[in-house]
């Protein structure tokens, strides 16, 4: 009975937690991500709800000679545009195609390079080099520079830009993948499954990628505010998304001509994506930190 | 380390082909017509087209890759269709523009990055490392573009201190070598202080101190060489990068760098003169790699003994 008593009062801390439960107890002691994460979902959710409260047509797009290049104000929070557009609401519809950008682009090379990364780690020898080489290849080509002719060959706009964004990227996550897998390939569970004869397809998919996806989302996670950069200097250099469509980049490369008597045209795009950028580098800094399970006993 | 070296120059060639094929793959999809880059929009399109049944342009991709690899062996890498010149007499005049802003930005992201990377190290957790942290995460959520047209505002149209574009004197290189320097001196000083704090917590670096090594002289001696080598990977691959990567910086500063003349030959569908500048980028970026891996052997005895065993 005492030792009944005795194993009752166990510590809680021996209760086992999920891993993903563990991960946001440490990621939720970091100040400085939670914030970013706070920022992050009004963003989202700005994306989300611009077009309820505003009329794209009419508020993002029809000009009004009257009101042109006015500063900030109460009735224009970031002021007006050369064609009296109003700045705010151009930046929040902004939101739209930079989230877009950066996830839409992260999450198709993430799959692809998931694919490449998952078939090198697991088959090795000959499968492995071949995928390797060519990837180091691509490597050697400036991403900027392959996503500027890809987007020349598939002509300007959104989709182009998302491919040619996408396809300069795909080398990069193959090799991060593979070397995650790599370390997971080699643990006694795998070499269990393939002794019982278990089908290559199903080990990558039941048990490789699942246990690899931790690091490998967080890793991930780290290269969103990079794509979002990369669209918006695509836009600004004029080989992205063009104006009327208020894109960031597209929007800061119109008003840069004007900025010495109005800067507000270039500070406010420019700031978006700032905080858009520094508030995923900040969740993906905690993330890391969280993983990690030597800093998170710390 | 000669044989490991000739053997990385073996690997270079094949490297080199791939490049210049997936490049010709990918201008190839594109719906242009080199007879009427070189003609002009009022061309007829008998002439048009029998210009480009001269240049091969019909022929097979397969067969128009040969064409080019075999007269790049030779140095001919075809002429520009804009200009009419060959390729690398369009290119090269161009490149030290850009080869100065890349050294120079290097140089002050190291000058800058890795002191700093030290030093928050070494005090961690003090204001001087608050500070760089911050700062450092603000500067990698910047894009280049954004910092650049900040620097401009404040430098050259607020204060009027510098010249705003253009590349006649060193003046109007000071704003664009900050644009790019200062975000890659972040990342530095981010990574020096990751590995230098991998580094001090060794138990060599224990050993030293118990016997009696100064702190400053463990730091510099025993730590700061071991922690380096990541770092000058990285500096490596960024350099690589700024060769090929500063077009939009260019952009902004109105230089006429190397950027430029790639961003106007791929605005103008050059063919010959983006997959040049493409292989040229190629085999800078495969020769810096190969440089620092020699470095490396230099920095760390273990690594040259492994390529002995394993490569050599």
């Amino acid at each position: 009975m005492r030792f009944f008593q005795k194993k009752k009062k166990a510590p809680i801390t021996d209760i086992p937690q999920g891993q993903a439960r563990q991960i946001w107890d440490s990621f939720r002691k970091n100040k400085l991500a939670m914030a970013a994460l706070i920022v992050l979902v009004i963003i989202v959710a700005s994306a989300i709800c611009c077009g309820f409260v505003f009329d794209y047509e009419i508020d993002a797009l029809q000009m009004d000679a009257s009101n042109r290049l006015s500063g900030p104000s109460l009735s224009h929070w970031f002021g007006t545009d050369n064609f009296g557009r109003d700045l705010f609401v151009r930046v929040l519809f902004g939101t739209r195609y930079s989230l877009l950008f950066g996830i839409g682009c992260t999450a198709l090379s993430l799959l692809i390079g998931c694919l490449f990364g998952a078939v090198a780690a697991y088959y090795g020898g000959i499968m492995d080099s071949v995928i390797m080489r060519i990837v180091d290849a691509v490597m050697c080509i400036p991403s900027i520079l392959l996503a500027l002719t890809i987007v020349a060959v598939a002509g300007a706009g959104i989709r182009s830009l998302i491919i040619a964004i996408t396809i300069s990227n795909i080398p990069g996550f193959t090799r991060m993948v593979r070397s995650v897998i790599l370390s997971v390939v080699s643990q006694d569970y795998i070499e269990a499954a393939r002794s019982c004869g278990t089908r290559d397809r199903t080990i990558i998919l039941r048990h490789l990628l699942p246990n690899a996806l931790g690091p490998i989302l967080v890793n991930s996670m780290m290269q969103i505010a990079g794509m979002i950069m990369t669209a918006a200097g695509l836009s600004y250099i004029g080989m992205g998304v063009s104006s009327p469509t208020p894109e960031w980049g597209s929007m800061l490369s119109e008003g840069v001509e004007m900025m010495r008597l109005y800067p507000h045209l270039v500070i406010f795009p420019g700031m978006a994506i700032l905080v858009t950028a520094l508030s995923f580098n900040l969740i993906g800094d905690g993330l890391t930190d969280a993983l990690d399970p030597h800093r998170r006993t710390q | 380390m000669v044989r490991y070296i000739v053997k990385r120059l073996l690997i270079l060639l094949p490297t080199v082909l791939f490049v210049v094929f997936l490049i010709f793959f990918i201008i190839h999809l594109m719906p242009s017509s080199p007879g009427r880059i070189i003609l002009g929009l009022y061309a007829a399109d008998e002439e048009v087209e029998l210009l480009n049944e001269e240049m091969g342009y019909n022929d097979p991709l397969l067969v128009q890759f040969v064409h080019y690899v075999a007269d790049a062996v030779r140095g001919d890498f075809g002429t520009s269709y804009q200009s009419g010149l060959p390729v690398f007499d369009v290119l090269l005049p161009k490149f030290p523009v850009t080869f100065r802003l890349a050294v120079l930005s290097m140089l002050v992201a190291c000058l800058i990055g890795i002191p700093l990377g030290i030093l928050s190290a070494v005090k961690q957790y003090s204001v001087v490392d608050m500070v760089a942290t911050v700062s450092s995460l603000i500067l990698a959520s910047i894009p280049s573009f954004f910092l650049g047209i900040l620097l401009m505002l404040l430098f050259a149209l607020k204060l009027q201190l510098l010249p705003s574009s253009g590349i006649g004197t060193p003046a109007h290189y000071v704003l664009p070598v900050l644009t790019l320097g200062l975000p890659m001196a972040a990342y530095l000083s981010r990574l020096t202080r990751t590995t230098m704090l991998d580094t001090l917590n060794q138990d060599y670096i224990l050993t030293a101190r118990a016997k009696g090594c100064s702190r400053m002289r463990t730091t510099m001696m025993h730590a700061l060489r071991n922690a380096m080598m990541p770092v000058v990977t990285q500096i490596g691959m960024s350099f690589a990068t700024l060769l090929g990567g500063s077009i939009i910086v260019e952009q902004v500063f109105g230089m006429a760098g190397f950027g430029s003349t790639l961003l106007t030959a791929i605005q103008y569908k050059d063919s010959p003169l983006i997959i040049g500048a493409v292989v040229f980028l190629a085999v800078l970026f495969v020769l810096i790699m190969l440089i620092i891996d020699i470095l490396y052997a230099f920095l760390d005895p273990r690594v040259a003994a492994k390529s002995y065993d394993t490569k050599g």
